[in-house]
């Protein structure tokens, strides 16, 4: 269980900590991915965590469209910085992020949630031990009756591609991590379509679990019932819908699903 | 007369309201929800049956007795809308009373005696549509229903059937009989039934799943207030979301994703639902056979749909071999029903249908 670490360092000892620089591995086992977008409140310590996940780290943050210094501050506790200045749009820092990265295994978080190195640690290790996309197994609300659009695409998405099991847990969400032969087969590109990512992972037999529950609720603004107007949402159902798409392309109009007796011809 | 029946319509409003907070609150129990506003008040009934019984009554006496082939039924349905369209809306609860206080009225005169008959809100011609495969235990069951419901047509659809259904409903009843040996496969005895059925609306049943006459009204009356498509909500039925099986999550992610949250998890896949004709036509009748994808075709092309009552199908539904478990032959097929469906959307509409990503530097993804 995660506990979010407050943004404001109240305590002088750590802000005194905060100020040592991390040092990247020359040749990293893990890389960590963090886009980032105006959060320079929480980049110090989301990159400190992500320091101490593994003894050979890199921590790559790609930092867009930012005009508080966040690219700054990244810089000066030592991450390797991306710099764009203009806002890259969801996820598409992950693909650049991962075009950069070095390491056998690269973990993606983000820059808006201070996530502890425990709580991250599950995750690469899982891809150590042989999963390929090892996931967060937070679903978000579910003990309801009308739940979110976002939630019921992520559990749609992996009953279509016949992995029920893994409920409502998605590359949508953060943390998750992944190996290298996973970012080789899904494409770095394809990254920034999570979902699409994660049917492609599915679909091609890599093993795609969900290993870590990390508790990532309380940073999304907006929960329950919204009335369509939400310009992520749309973004994020899109993304579902792209990916069920792509599912069709490899596996027919049917997903190689049954039709049993069905007698088509029968009617015209 | 006026004010009365407006303030009889606000009295409906108040009972339909509390209806939905209570629906809210006990949204898991199961039963069926047919009557979204059961309270009204006795009186109010009494006054409605009496006037029902005199109106009956008058009808019988002002029919000038000329022969007609009409089954006297169907005769007796068309007074009953001679008045019924003069007082409406009624309430459902009050529907029934009144109409039965009617029947009774209508025979007290003509001497047409019909049992237990249900009359229907609507003078256009309905034909049920009922798929059969081995159904022999609950075939006359609903037969029996059927026959209380005026009806211009009931056709069987009956295949791969190994039992003695055929027999049986050939024996109890006038319907139409379609006879295949084989079996037609999923759903596709429905699409050959519409296309039979030369009535306004047509209402499609399971033959293993029979329904009392008075909760198929709703669905009729729907179609007749003007809506193409009638489904069953089962919402109340399905429990919270973590609770759901496969099927249904799948349902209620392809309704979201045509931009008809509203509609929740319902699906022209459950029965009983009515359409019109005229709908089935657009939609193309061989569609029929896959029923989400008659559904997506049906909103692409701006059909209304809406679900007006609740049918518990869900605790009812035969356990049959394929369809026991979460995974089986049967949720399977549905689900490839749904990514069919999916791709007639995609294919009208492109990969992400009204869900756009324009926010999203895509070509700096490619390295």
């Amino acid at each position: 269980m995660s506990k979010r670490i407050p943004a404001s360092p109240v305590n002088r000892k750590k802000r005194r900590r905060s100020l040592s620089p991390i040092h990247n591995a020359e040749l990293p086992k893990v890389s960590v991915i963090i886009p980032a977008m105006n959060e320079s409140k929480t980049i110090a310590a989301v990159i400190r965590q992500a320091d101490q996940v593994h003894p050979d780290t890199e921590v790559i943050v790609v930092a867009n469209g930012s005009t508080d210094g966040t690219a700054e501050i990244a810089q000066t506790i030592g991450a390797r910085v991306i710099h764009m200045p203009f806002p890259l749009g969801h996820d598409v820092g992950r693909s650049i992020g991962a075009a950069a990265a070095r390491g056998d295994i690269l973990l993606f978080t983000d820059a808006d949630i201070v996530i502890k190195a425990s709580d991250l640690i599950p995750l690469t290790k899982a891809v150590e031990d042989g999963v390929d996309v090892a996931l967060n197994k937070y679903l978000g609300p579910t003990d309801k009756h009308h739940v979110h659009s976002v939630i019921l695409a992520k559990h749609a998405l992996n009953i279509l591609v016949s992995n029920p099991e893994l409920k409502g847990a998605s590359l949508t969400t953060i943390p998750h991590a992944m190996s290298r032969k996973a970012i080789n087969l899904i494409g770095i590109d394809n990254l920034a379509v999570p979902p699409k990512a994660q049917a492609m992972a599915i679909y091609n037999g890599l093993k795609v679990r969900g290993v870590h529950y990390v508790d990532v609720g309380r940073r999304n603004p907006r929960r329950g019932r919204t009335k369509g107007n939400d310009p992520l949402e749309t973004l994020i159902v899109g993304d579902h819908l792209e990916a069920v798409d792509w599912l069709i392309s490899k596996s027919g109009m049917r997903g190689n699903r049954s039709d049993l007796t069905r007698n088509r011809e029968s009617v015209w | 007369m006026i004010p009365a029946s407006h303030s009889f319509r606000r009295a409906m409003k108040r009972v339909s309201k509390r209806t939905r907070t209570r629906k809210k609150r006990s949204a898991r129990q199961v039963g069926a929800h047919i009557f979204k506003n059961r309270q009204t008040p006795n009186g109010m009934v009494d006054s409605w049956k009496e006037k029902a019984y005199a109106a009956g009554y008058q009808q019988a006496a002002h029919e000038v007795s000329i022969t007609t082939d009409t089954p006297p039924h169907i005769r007796v349905n068309e007074s009953w809308n001679r008045w019924y369209h003069s007082v409406k809306p009624l309430p459902l609860t009050v529907y029934h009373a009144a109409a039965a206080k009617f029947l009774e009225g209508h025979s007290k005169h003509s001497g047409i005696y019909l049992g237990n008959a249900v009359l229907l809100p609507t003078d256009k011609r309905v034909a049920a549509i009922v798929v059969v495969m081995n159904e022999k235990d609950t075939i006359l069951k609903l037969l029996e229903q059927l026959h209380r419901l005026p009806l211009h047509e009931i056709i069987f659809v009956v295949n791969g059937s190994t039992d003695e259904s055929f027999e049986m409903i050939r024996n109890q009843s006038k319907a139409i009989i379609v006879h295949y040996k084989q079996a037609l496969g999923h759903d596709v005895g429905r699409a050959v039934g519409a296309k039979l059925a030369d009535s306004e609306i047509l209402l499609f049943l399971d033959g293993d799943l029979p329904i009392l006459a008075e909760h198929l009204v709703p669905f009729i009356d729907a179609i007749e207030q003007g809506s193409d498509i009638a489904l069953n909500d089962i919402s109340p039925l399905i429990g919270m979301f973590s609770e759901r099986d496969y099927v249904t999550t799948v349902k209620e992610f392809i309704n979201r994703s045509m931009g008809r949250a509203d509609l929740e998890a319902n699906s022209l896949t459950a029965v009983p639902h009515a359409m019109r004709k005229e709908a089935a036509q657009i939609i193309g009748y061989a569609n029929l056979s896959i029923p989400p994808k008659a559904q997506v075709i049906a909103l692409e092309k701006g059909l209304k749909i809406n679900a007006p009552a609740s049918v518990d199908v869900i605790t009812k539904n035969r356990l049959r071999a394929r369809n026991v478990g979460l995974q089986n032959a049967v949720s399977d097929l549905i689900i490839g029903d749904h990514i069919e469906a999916l791709k007639t959307a995609f294919d009208l509409k492109g990969s992400r249908l009204s869900f756009t990503d324009q926010i999203r530097q895509r070509q700096l993804t490619k390295v």
